[in-house]
């Protein structure tokens, strides 16, 4: 899950993920704490789920590089389930209504199930309480101690692509990026004022299934590419239209038949965008779709994005 | 690299604003020329510790305050480049329109959604004679001036230390306390280093509606240098 770069092996779809460990991290000596997983369905299916986390860097969340490869493994199990064989594509509506109720509380449940299950194989030592209390005081061990979540601290973005069905999910900051036909890019789930100043909302925090921002997309509106990426890759570009362009150039070099260029290239730039930019962590992931597309495309008006009305969404 | 996809890229701006009380009573006892002289010597050190951080982008600001308020230094200008002109002391003190004024600029735009939380380092050595709760409350009203990491110097035994503590707005950080020219060396010395040094690489933390609402941790200050009093003390 957490090599390098991987490149799907789909016929009709390409898809490839990177993730690069921060240049600030290198100075400090942290590691890369973000986590990705590409999973095509089995055999000749035509679904794949693309997943990603960014654990937090800060002191209490002092086991985040595992907390986001928990992150990554739990949106497999209860995502990846709509790709295995013999299970019954949902209709859109049906989709829709699974990620609003169901999925959010059956991946924070399934990541906390795989956080208790780490911590109870290796208790937090001694070493890690005093690292802790001395960057943050003692009342940050009481923080933890109260709810060792925060030890874990995780982000998700999801894409499920279930043939020509498209969920989005996420929680915390990062993006997920669509490009129509024409090369236009935009972002598909709503944002979240909260997302300010280094804060993020997490798995770790309570009742964090209120906090996933979900989207949908069906044809004729589902995009040529998406890409996902950790907040690393956005904070590493002067304007925020810089960002969205990485989406729209890439889309056309795959129109030009060098979707070879996007694959091998990916790690390098995630590397100068750390460098140059953010020195955050970063990873990316691209899906396109291997073409023909329509020679006319606009945004969709179609996206339906969707997200929780609830009182903890306030700021 | 050939054909790197994407627009230019940059590192995150770090924005830091002195705040500087320059009211008549800063000129009594040689605070001003201490503060001015304290700054200019901090600069050196805070050039270091943005050359170690090369992620940050780190842009200086001043605004002072006696009569109103004004920008002594209005664009945001790289620590390399930053000279500090002497603030002289006249007037009374109106903090609230400093707060007004950082405020606007603390909007967005024209602060841009992924700079660093911002530092504010307030010096001051008396009591407002403004509206300043209205004027903290507007800088408070910017989701970046609630981000922004907010520091206090209080200069002499007649600051306003409650004041100081409603600015900072976090109970673990008190205002720190300068009574005499070495210590005021010393705290500016450390805004400069220690809390600049924090705000460059912050980590990620939870959005948990805490009253701290910074999400930088700011390393305790060195006790001796916030020491009550001492022979050496002269304000």
């Amino acid at each position: 899950m957490r090599r390098p770069v991987r490149v799907g092996p789909e016929p009709c779809r390409l898809s490839a993920a990177a993730s690069v460990r921060g240049a600030a991290h290198q100075r400090s000596g942290m590691p890369n704490q973000d986590a990705f997983g590409l999973f095509p369905a089995p055999g000749l299916g035509d679904g794949l789920l693309v997943a990603l986390a960014d654990g937090h860097g800060s002191a209490k969340s002092f086991r985040s590089e595992t907390g986001s490869r928990l992150a990554v493994q739990a949106a497999q199990a209860v995502l990846g389930a709509l790709l295995e064989p013999g299970c019954e594509r949902p209709e859109p509506s049906a989709l829709r209504d699974m990620a609003e109720a169901r999925f959010p509380r059956e991946i924070v449940r399934e990541w906390r199930r795989l956080v208790d299950e780490d911590l109870a194989a290796r208790p937090i030592d001694d070493g890690e309480w005093e690292r802790l209390c001395s960057r943050e005081g003692a009342s940050a061990r009481r923080t933890v101690e109260e709810n060792p979540y925060h030890a874990y601290g995780a982000t998700l973005l999801a894409a499920l692509l279930l043939g020509n069905l498209h969920l989005y999910l996420q929680i915390g900051d990062g993006d997920i990026v669509a490009v129509g036909a024409d090369g236009a890019a935009w972002r598909p789930v709503p944002g979240d004022a909260r997302l300010l100043a280094n804060a993020t909302t997490s798995l770790a925090r309570k009742d964090a299934w209120r906090d996933f921002r979900r989207a949908h997309a069906l044809p004729p509106s589902l995009p040529a590419l998406l890409l996902l990426a950790t907040d690393g890759y956005a904070n590493s570009f002067a304007e925020d239209a810089g960002f969205l362009q990485v989406a729209s150039d890439i889309h056309a070099m795959v129109a030009r038949g060098k979707w070879a260029e996007v694959a091998t290239g990916l790690e390098g730039w995630l590397t100068d965008a750390s460098s140059q930019g953010s020195g955050d962590d970063v990873t990316a992931a691209v899906v396109a779709q291997a073409g023909p597309w329509p020679r006319r495309s606009r945004r969709p008006a179609l996206w339906l994005h969707f997200r929780c009305k609830c009182p903890t969404n306030r700021v | 690299m050939a054909n790197r996809p994407g627009g230019a890229m940059a590192s995150r701006p770090l924005h830091f604003i002195w705040l500087v009380d320059c009211s008549g009573s800063m000129a009594a006892d040689g605070k001003v020329q201490s503060l001015n002289s304290a700054i200019r010597e901090a600069l050196p050190h805070m050039a270091d510790v943005a050359r170690e951080n090369p992620n940050a982008e780190l842009l200086l600001r001043a605004v002072a305050f006696s009569n109103g308020a004004r920008w002594h230094v209005a664009n945001p200008t790289p620590v390399e480049e930053f000279r500090w002109e002497d603030v002289e002391a006249s007037g009374i003190t109106d903090m609230g329109k400093a707060f007004r004024t950082v405020a606007e600029q603390l909007r967005v735009p024209p602060m841009s959604e992924r700079a660093l939380p911002p530092v504010l380092a307030l010096l001051s050595d008396g009591q407002p004679s403004d509206d300043w709760q209205n004027g903290l409350a507007e800088l408070m009203a910017q989701p970046w001036g609630k981000k922004a990491v907010r520091i206090a110097i209080a200069i002499g035994a007649d600051a306003d230390h409650e004041v100081l503590s409603r600015f900072i707005g976090n109970p673990e950080l008190r205002p720190l306390q300068a009574n005499n020219p070495e210590a005021l060396v010393r705290h500016i010395r450390w805004v400069s280093t220690v809390v600049v040094q924090s705000a460059s690489a912050p980590g990620t933390q939870q959005a948990d509606g805490s009253p701290i609402s910074s999400n930088v941790v700011i390393p305790p200050s060195d006790p001796s240098a916030a020491g009550p009093s001492s022979a050496a003390d002269v304000w």
